[in-house]
C-alpha cells in the first residue's frame, strides 16, 4: 500500500470546520442480514422480515451496531481521500440512534471534520482528530448522529 | 431465539446482564469489511498487520463496538431501544480468539414518560483483559 503523505498539524487547523462530505444510501435487506451475520446477532428484527413487520416496522430493521459501523458513521473512511491522516487508531465515539432504519429506506448521511487538538502524551505529542456525522431518512427525520475521534501516532 | 423481555420493574442498579461469547472468525472480518464498507488492510492483511507491529489482522474496532451493542439487545429483548451508545477501544483483538462481551446496570431512571437504564458494557480478551470499553443507554418498557 503506497503511504499517503499526512498533513500537518497547522494543514489540518486550517482545514477543520471547513471539510464535509454528503452522501447517499440505500438501505438493501442484504445490507442488514450480511451486518447481522458478521456480528453473530440471529435477532429475527434483522433476518426475517414478517416478524419485524409485527414489531410496527416497514421491513428489517438495523441492529444499533449498524449505526456505529463504517457503512453508516465513519467519517474517517468517508473524509481520507481528502484528508490523509497517516497511521491513526480509532480513539473512541459516541452515537445517539434516533428511530429505527428499516430495509427500504433511503439515508442522507454527512460527515464532517469538525476539529483537531493536540495533547502531551508520554511518548510525545498525541493529535486528535474529531468528525461529526448525522444521518436523515427520506421523511426528513434525523435517525442518527455521532461524534468520534481519531488519535493519530 | 426464543422471544423474552425485560421489564423497567426488574432491573437493579449494580445488576450483571447475560454475557455473550463470540468467537470472531477471519471470515467474520471480512464479512463485516465489505458490509460495513471499511477495507483497511489491517484487518485481513496479515503483512499489513505484521508491519504495524501485530501479530496477525486485528478485529475493527467498530464490529466491537457493535458486540457492545449486542450483549444490550440480546439481554432486554425487542421491545427495549438503545438511544446511545459510547465505545472507546484500548487494545487489539484477534480472529480466532473468543471474545466475551459483558455489561452491568449503572442507573435507572424515568424521564418525559420514558424507562431510562444505564449501563457499562465492555469486552475482554482471552486473558480475561478489558480491551474494549462502552456505555450503554436504553429505554425499557413497563409492565
Amino acid at each position: 500500500m503506497a503511504e499517503e503523505t499526512p498533513l500537518t498539524f497547522e494543514e489540518l487547523q486550517e482545514k477543520a470546520g471547513k471539510l464535509e462530505v454528503v452522501e447517499t444510501l440505500d438501505i438493501e435487506k442484504s445490507m442488514i442480514r450480511n451486518f447481522a451475520a458478521a456480528i453473530g446477532d440471529t435477532n429475527p428484527l434483522y433476518n426475517d422480515e414478517e416478524y419485524a413487520k409485527g414489531k410496527g416496522h416497514s421491513s428489517i430493521i438495523a441492529p444499533p451496531g449498524f449505526f456505529t459501523a463504517a457503512v453508516l458513521s465513519s467519517a474517517f473512511t468517508r473524509l481520507r481521500p481528502q484528508l490523509p491522516l497517516g497511521r491513526g487508531v480509532d480513539a473512541g465515539g459516541e452515537w445517539d440512534i434516533l428511530l429505527p432504519v428499516a430495509a427500504g429506506d433511503t439515508l442522507t448521511n454527512t460527515f464532517k471534520f469538525v476539529d483537531v487538538t493536540q495533547e502531551q502524551g508520554s511518548k510525545g505529542m498525541k493529535t486528535f482528530v474529531k468528525f461529526e456525522t448525522t444521518h436523515v431518512n427520506q421523511k426528513g427525520e434525523m435517525v442518527a448522529r455521532s461524534r468520534s475521534q481519531l488519535m493519530r501516532f | 431465539m426464543p422471544e423474552h423481555q425485560v421489564f423497567f420493574e426488574e432491573v437493579n442498579e449494580g445488576d450483571e446482564i447475560t454475557p455473550i461469547k463470540q468467537k470472531i472468525t477471519k471470515k467474520d472480518l471480512v464479512i463485516y469489511a465489505v458490509t460495513a464498507g471499511d477495507l483497511y488492510e489491517l484487518h485481513y492483511d496479515k503483512d499489513t498487520a505484521t508491519a504495524q507491529g501485530f501479530k496477525d489482522v486485528i478485529v475493527h474496532g467498530r464490529l466491537k463496538s457493535a458486540l457492545l451493542a449486542r450483549v444490550v439487545t440480546d439481554w432486554m429483548g425487542n421491545d427495549g431501544k438503545i438511544t446511545k451508545l459510547t465505545c472507546n477501544n484500548r487494545g487489539a483483538d484477534f480472529p480466532g480468539d473468543e471474545f466475551t462481551v459483558k455489561g452491568n446496570v449503572t442507573g435507572k431512571r424515568q424521564e418525559n414518560g420514558e424507562n431510562i437504564v444505564e449501563l457499562d458494557v465492555w469486552g475482554e480478551n482471552p486473558e480475561g483483559k478489558k480491551t474494549t470499553f462502552g456505555t450503554a443507554i436504553a429505554t425499557l418498557p413497563s409492565k
